[in-house]
C-alpha cells in the first residue's frame, strides 16, 4: 500500500512534488495509508493539475475542457447513432431469417420471393437476393444498373462458418445497403441476403452530426469565454478566498 | 434504516463536511507543526482524519494565498505557521461560526422549549 501511495505521489505536476514530495512521503511513511489514502491522493494529484500555478496552467485547463466537450459529444453521438444504425439491419434480420426457415423447411423460393424489382440507387424498399452454396444467384429482386449487384468475396463465406453476418455493402460508391446475410440448409444449402438502401438513415445520421457539432460548437463557446472570464477575474483578484 | 448504517452515515456525513483550510488554521493557531502533527491534532480536537492529499492540497492553497508560510526544514519534515493574514483570516471565519452556532443553540432551544415547530 505505502509503495502504491509513493507510486502516486509521483502523478502530481512537477513543480508541486518539488516543493512538497519530499514533506509527502515522510507523511505517508509515518500514516496508515488504506485505500482511502490512496483514492485521496489520485484526486489529490488531478486537483494539482488544474491548480498548481505554473507556466501553461490556463493552457491546460482550456484543453482538457475541450477534451471533455469533444468526449461528451463524441459518446452523445455515438449513443444515439449506433441504436439508430442497428435499427435499420432489423426489417432485413427478419426477411432473411423467415426466407432461411422457409429454404431449411423444404419450401420454394417462389413460397417467399416474388416481390416487385427494386432498382437500389433509387428505391427505399427491402430487397432480396437467394444464392446457392457455391453462390450463384438462384433469385433476385433487387438490380443495379438492370443487373443483380455482386456481393463482395468473402462475405458468403464468413456466414458459411458464422450462420449469419450483418453487413454495409456499398455495391458502387453513393449506394450503401444495410444487408444481412443467413445460411440455409434446404435445397442443397446456400445462403438467402436481405438488404435495404441506407439512404434514409445516413440522412438521418447527418442531420444527427450536425446538430452535435452545434452543440460542440456553442458548448466550446461558452467554455472559452466562461475560462477567460475566470483567468481575468483571477488576475485581478485581492482578498482572500479559501 | 438500521442503527449502524445511521452512524456511519451520519460520520460520513461529518467527514464530507469538514473543512480541511479551516482546521489546518486552527491546528497552527497554537504553534508552528509539520503535515503528520497537523493529521493527529486534528484528528485529536475534530476527530476528523485527514489524508495526505487533501491535507498537502489545502496546505499548498494556503501557502499560495500567504495564510501559512513554512519553516526551515527539519530532515524531510518541514513545519509552517500561521501568518497574521491567516490569523485574521480565522478570527473572521471563527467570528461567522459563532453566529451560525449562537443562531443554531437559540433555535432548537426555542423548539425544545415550545414541543414542536413554529411556523
Amino acid at each position: 500500500m505505502l509503495r502504491l501511495a509513493k507510486w502516486l505521489v509521483r502523478l502530481y505536476p512537477r513543480g508541486w512534488r518539488q516543493r512538497y514530495a519530499d514533506e509527502m512521503m515522510a507523511v505517508l511513511e509515518q500514516h496508515s495509508v488504506t485505500w482511502r489514502t490512496l483514492a485521496d491522493l489520485a484526486v489529490g494529484a488531478i486537483v494539482a493539475w488544474f491548480t498548481w500555478e505554473r507556466p501553461g496552467l490556463w493552457g491546460f485547463r482550456y484543453l482538457s475542457g475541450i477534451c471533455l466537450v469533444s468526449l461528451i459529444a463524441l459518446c452523445t453521438y455515438c449513443a444515439i447513432q449506433q441504436p439508430m444504425r442497428w435499427a435499420a439491419n432489423e426489417p432485413q434480420l427478419r426477411i432473411a431469417r423467415a426466407m432461411a426457415q422457409s429454404l431449411s423447411a423444404g419450401l420454394p423460393v417462389s413460397a417467399r420471393a416474388g416481390g416487385p424489382v427494386v432498382d437500389l440507387p433509387s428505391s427505399l424498399d427491402p430487397f432480396m437476393i437467394v444464392y446457392d452454396q457455391d453462390g450463384r444467384v438462384r433469385y433476385a429482386n433487387g438490380v443495379l444498373d438492370g443487373k443483380t449487384p455482386h456481393l463482395p468475396d468473402g462475405v458468403l463465406a464468413y456466414t458459411a462458418v458464422h450462420g449469419r453476418d450483418v453487413v454495409t455493402w456499398q455495391p458502387e460508391p453513393g449506394v450503401r445497403i444495410a444487408a444481412v446475410v443467413e445460411h440455409y440448409a434446404g435445397h442443397g444449402g446456400g445462403f438467402v441476403l436481405a438488404g435495404r438502401s441506407l439512404r434514409v438513415t445516413e440522412e438521418d445520421e447527418d442531420a444527427l452530426l450536425r446538430g452535435i457539432a452545434l452543440a460542440w460548437g456553442v458548448a466550446v463557446g461558452v467554455f472559452t469565454a466562461g475560462l477567460l472570464i475566470w483567468r481575468r477575474r483571477s488576475r485581478i483578484a485581492s482578498g482572500l478566498h479559501v | 434504516m438500521r442503527e449502524g448504517q445511521i452512524q456511519r452515515d451520519q460520520g460520513e456525513l461529518n467527514h464530507r463536511f469538514s473543512d480541511p483550510p479551516l482546521l489546518i488554521l486552527i491546528s497552527l493557531s497554537s504553534g508552528p507543526k509539520h503535515g503528520y502533527a497537523m493529521m493527529q491534532d486534528i484528528l485529536e480536537f475534530s476527530g476528523t482524519q485527514l489524508e495526505p492529499g487533501t491535507l498537502y492540497g489545502a496546505l499548498a492553497r494556503l501557502e499560495r494565498l500567504g495564510l501559512i508560510a513554512p519553516l526551515a526544514s527539519e530532515d524531510r519534515r518541514r513545519p509552517y505557521r500561521i501568518t497574521a493574514s491567516g490569523e485574521a483570516w480565522l478570527r473572521d471565519r471563527l467570528q461567522v461560526l459563532e453566529r451560525i452556532s449562537e443562531t443554531s443553540r437559540r433555535r432548537l432551544a426555542l423548539r425544545v422549549a415550545t414541543g414542536g415547530w413554529r411556523c
